[in-house]
């Protein structure tokens, strides 16, 4: 094995591509797209739309009136309009946990995670919400 | 004993008392039957509400890609008028400099019921940029959705019920005008109207003129009897007799409108008013305008003969003369009358906008209610159902597989020529958006897409790969060999499957393998793995729940419906989540109020970063594999995944796959089962192409999940190897993938960043 690393790693120098020896620590994820359907640049999460903003913002009055099916009707539209924005499926996910459907809050806060860009905020939100989830869904 | 025999005795001695009693008794037994029969008939039907089917609501939000062209033509779908003015009337809009001005209609949505409200759209270039209403601006609005059918009773009759106060008072005009002029004064019968008719018939020697009230042509519609015997006139004109004495000319009048049959659409029957002007206008019967309404109470007298679409002259006229009948009646003034004789007919266009009708669709709407509804419930209590049927691409869907078959037909005809289905779902959500079941959309016929199980093929391989993935054992870049290999089956017989091409490929990478859809690869690799992980993967991703893992379904051989692929394949798009798929958001009763929500919801079901790889491959097999064929179909810049498959003998040919968007699965064969002589990718991926095309879909873009990481790797081998070598893909792999490094080719230090690290450090150790 480390016959072939070291001719691994010998090829790689040799074959004049190791101009730019860069920094031994994780390349960078901001790296360009790749043309093979890989994603977005994940550093930056774009904002969510006023109207989504608006029809989530909708989804919390109707929750806080103990409106549940109508909030999540409204929450449900959002996540149309904006299927690939954590904050969406975290608000779905928030309200299943108010209603006491741990499991579909966790599915929701995993959906989310799966959506939101590494050390970003909705990530924090979305893994809390999962725990929070499992840990109300153990209790008797 | 005495006192009977001296009654027969009696009765014997004045026979024509006995005949006469007797026929008394018959006519008053046959007239209870009638009044008994008309009574239940018509209390009954007062209340059989076929439950209305509604298409999703378009949104409107600023940020929507959607050009003024394509907004107006959704509301000219939704029938509302065209107006020059600032639109005042409810379902009417008018184009501006700026946009689209529109008055919405009042609308009872699931959960809020929303007035006529006046809304200006704003477009920046193909865009919606600003919605307002006066000085209020809107972050979001709604539409109100497109009425695309009814879940009516097996005996084919829809209609939509309207109340008298929703019904114009210039119909009720023109309705007695032209078929019943003294309505008003009669008693279910008229008389001279009769005796007018009679005169007509003797001279004419046959029955023409019916001379009937709109009671009797009531009772007539009821009985749905067209055979024109004495007897048929006596027992209708009895029948109105007796519905003019239970009810009063109101109630009448009201169920005449709803009743009344005005035309037939495949096997659907459609009856009364406010389904007619649905069918015929796309509109609600109390916006309808003077020369539209006189249409239909032309189109009464013979709703085939004189049907606007296939004999525009002949309703011309008879419309015309309708309008004339109406000033010269007195319901409206001759300037009106002439204004409206100008008018063109102006039945909406359905050529143009596809099929008014969704029967493949509603189906699907009938199976996910059926498991909380009585059929009956459906049929008769006047629920009202919203879908996520998406008119525009379910209209895509429909124009483009009816084109591409006939394109692969080449000619032929009747039971010669190919079917498809076509079923396409949102990615995220597991909403149904479009369903297509033959190449007629509009036809009530087999629903392919649910009813048609056929062998998926090499459709089944990303669970085979799925399943490897999972296991820890390969990732995406692993080698397998793609050898001849001898499979002994339970029964004790060899199974020896081959490669499309007949050649193998000695050592390969999964990426390849699926890429390619190497068969040999496949089953080595399933075998590996084991079928029953392979059949518990495919039920997990919303496969059938028991599958039986015999070798043979590595290769495809399980039957599925293309909605049970497409469940498949969304969990795929989902990045391994599945999401049930629903036709249904939400039911409510005939009162508005709520009964039901569908609500969304998910189940992660594979590990991110095997579902990951494996879609990277998916992405490959349009830029590279086998439907690379697509590529001058696509947007350049999309990119979407997916996989070709073909079943024994060319048999049947499938394309399943996805977008950032949609999920589509797209079936082509014979129903008899014959061989089409198309592959997966010569003849259901050029018509999956098409329809994406046109969809204009967001690319299939989600971001890698934590514990992978990018790599550029050779296609054949793969090792790593730098971009600028020869056929490398990027991939992105787990981070503790063990790789080796093309000779010659291997990527510099300053790439390997972690791994080389982690090598150094192992190598140094």
């Amino acid at each position: 094995m480390r016959v072939a690393a070291l001719v691994a790693i010998a090829a790689g120098l040799l074959s004049g591509c190791a101009g730019a020896l860069g920094p031994a620590t994780p390349a960078p994820s901001s790296s360009p797209e790749g043309s093979e359907g890989a994603g977005r640049v994940p550093s930056v999460m774009d904002s969510l739309s006023p109207a989504s903003e608006a029809l989530l913002e909708q989804g919390r009055r109707q929750r806080r009136a103990g409106e549940f099916a109508q909030a999540s009707a409204s929450v449900e539209r959002a996540i149309r309009i904006e299927p690939d924005h954590p904050a969406v499926w975290l608000e779905l996910g928030q309200l299943r946990f108010e209603q006491g459907d741990y499991p579909q809050a966790e599915q929701m806060g995993r959906k989310s995670l799966s959506l939101a860009p590494a050390g970003s905020l909705a990530q924090s939100q979305a893994a809390q919400l999962i725990a929070d989830a499992q840990r109300a869904g153990k209790r008797p | 004993m005495s006192r009977s025999r001296k009654r027969r005795r009696t009765v014997r001695r004045r026979p024509w008392l006995r005949l006469s009693a007797l026929l008394l008794l018959v006519v008053a037994g046959w007239l209870l039957y009638l009044d008994i029969t008309v009574t239940h008939k018509f209390d009954g039907r007062r209340w059989d509400l076929p439950a209305q089917v509604y298409a999703r609501p378009l949104e409107l939000y600023a940020g929507l890609q959607m050009p003024p062209a394509r907004l107006e033509r959704e509301l000219l779908r939704l029938g509302y008028r065209s107006v020059r003015q600032a639109p005042r009337q409810p379902g009417s809009f008018r184009r501006t400099r700026r946009g689209i001005e529109l008055m919405s209609r009042e609308f009872r949505f699931w959960d809020e019921l929303r007035p006529p409200s006046p809304l200006a759209i704003e477009f920046a270039g193909a865009q919606v940029s600003r919605l307002s209403s006066g000085a209020t601006e809107f972050a979001v609005a709604r539409l109100d959705p497109l009425l695309v059918g009814s879940i009516f009773p097996t005996h084919g009759e829809d209609r939509l019920i309207v109340a008298p106060d929703q019904t114009p008072e210039v119909l009720v005009a023109a309705l007695k005008a032209v078929e019943d002029r003294r309505f008003d004064e009669h008693h279910g019968v008229d008389p001279r109207a009769l005796l007018r008719a009679v005169v007509v018939n003797l001279r004419s020697g046959e029955l023409q003129q019916g001379g009937s009230t709109l009671t009797q042509q009531l009772v007539k519609n009821y009985f749905l009897d067209n055979r024109r015997t004495l007897w048929r006139k006596i027992r209708e004109a009895a029948m109105a007799l007796i519905l003019e004495w239970h009810y009063d000319k109101r109630d009448l009048l009201n169920a005449y409108i709803n009743e009344i049959y005005m035309g037939q659409d495949g096997n659907r029957a459609i009856h009364g008013f406010g389904l007619a002007s649905q069918f015929y206008f796309s509109r609600p019967l109390d916006e309808l305008e003077l020369h539209q309404l006189a249409l239909l109470v032309a189109m009464v007298k013979g709703p085939a003969y004189y049907n606007p679409a296939r004999h525009p002259e002949r309703a011309l006229e008879r419309r015309n003369l309708v309008l004339q009948m109406l000033a010269d009646f007195g319901a409206v003034t001759n300037a009106e009358a002439m204004a409206a004789q100008r008018r063109r007919l102006d039945t909406w266009d359905q050529a143009k906008a596809g099929a008014s009708y969704y029967p493949a669709f509603l189906q699907l709407v009938r199976t996910q209610l059926a498991e909380q509804y009585r059929d009956e419930d459906l049929t008769s209590r006047g629920l009202r159902v919203f879908t996520g049927l998406d008119p525009l691409v379910q209209a895509t869907a429909e124009a483009q597989l009816s084109a591409g078959l006939a394109s692969l037909d080449r000619g032929a005809e009747g039971a010669e020529r190919l079917a498809g289905a076509v079923v396409i779902t949102s990615a995220q959500s597991g909403e149904v958006l479009a369903v297509v079941g033959d190449r007629q959309a509009g036809f009530d016929g087999f629903n392919r897409a649910l009813d048609a199980r056929r062998p998926i093929g090499s459709l089944v391989k990303p669970a085979v790969y799925l399943a490897a993935l999972q296991s820890g054992r390969y990732h995406l870049a692993s080698v397998i060999e793609d050898e001849p290999i001898d499979v002994t089956l339970e029964n004790g017989d060899t199974w020896a499957p081959s490669n499309y091409s007949g050649e193998a490929h000695g050592m390969v990478t999964l990426l390849r393998a699926l890429v390619e859809s190497f068969n040999l690869a496949t089953v080595r690799l399933g075998l590996a793995v084991g079928p029953a992980q392979v059949a518990d993967t495919l039920t997990a991703m919303g496969g059938p729940p028991e599958i039986t893992p015999y070798p043979s379904l590595l290769l495809g051989a399980v039957e599925m419906t293309p909605l049970e692929v497409a469940q498949i394949y969304g969990t795929l798009a989902n990045g391994g989540f599945r999401a049930p798929l629903r036709a249904v958001r939400s039911v409510v009763d005939a009162a508005g109020e709520p009964l039901q929500r569908f609500p969304m919801a998910i189940e992660q079901i594979a590990q991110p970063g095997a579902v990951y790889q494996l879609n990277q491959a998916l992405v490959q097999v349009l830029r590279r594999g086998t439907g690379r064929s697509a590529s001058g179909r696509l947007p350049a810049e999309l990119v979407a995944a997916g996989k070709t498959g073909t079943s024994d003998d060319y048999r049947d040919s499938w394309f399943a796959g996805f977008t950032g968007e949609h999920v589509m699965v797209v079936w082509l064969g014979y129903d008899d089962n014959r061989p089409t002589g198309l592959t997966g990718a010569s003849g259901a991926l050029q018509i999956w192409a098409s329809i994406i095309s046109e969809l204009n879909s967001a690319s299939f873009a989600p971001l890698p999940p934590a514990g992978l990481e990018k790599l550029w790797i050779d296609y054949d081998s793969g090792l790593m190897a730098r971009p600028a070598c020869a056929d490398v893909v990027e991939l992105a792999l787990p981070v503790d993938a063990r790789l080796g490094s093309k000779p010659g080719c291997g990527p510099g230090l300053g790439m390997l960043g972690r791994r080389a690290r982690e090598w150094l450090d192992e190598v140094f150790d």
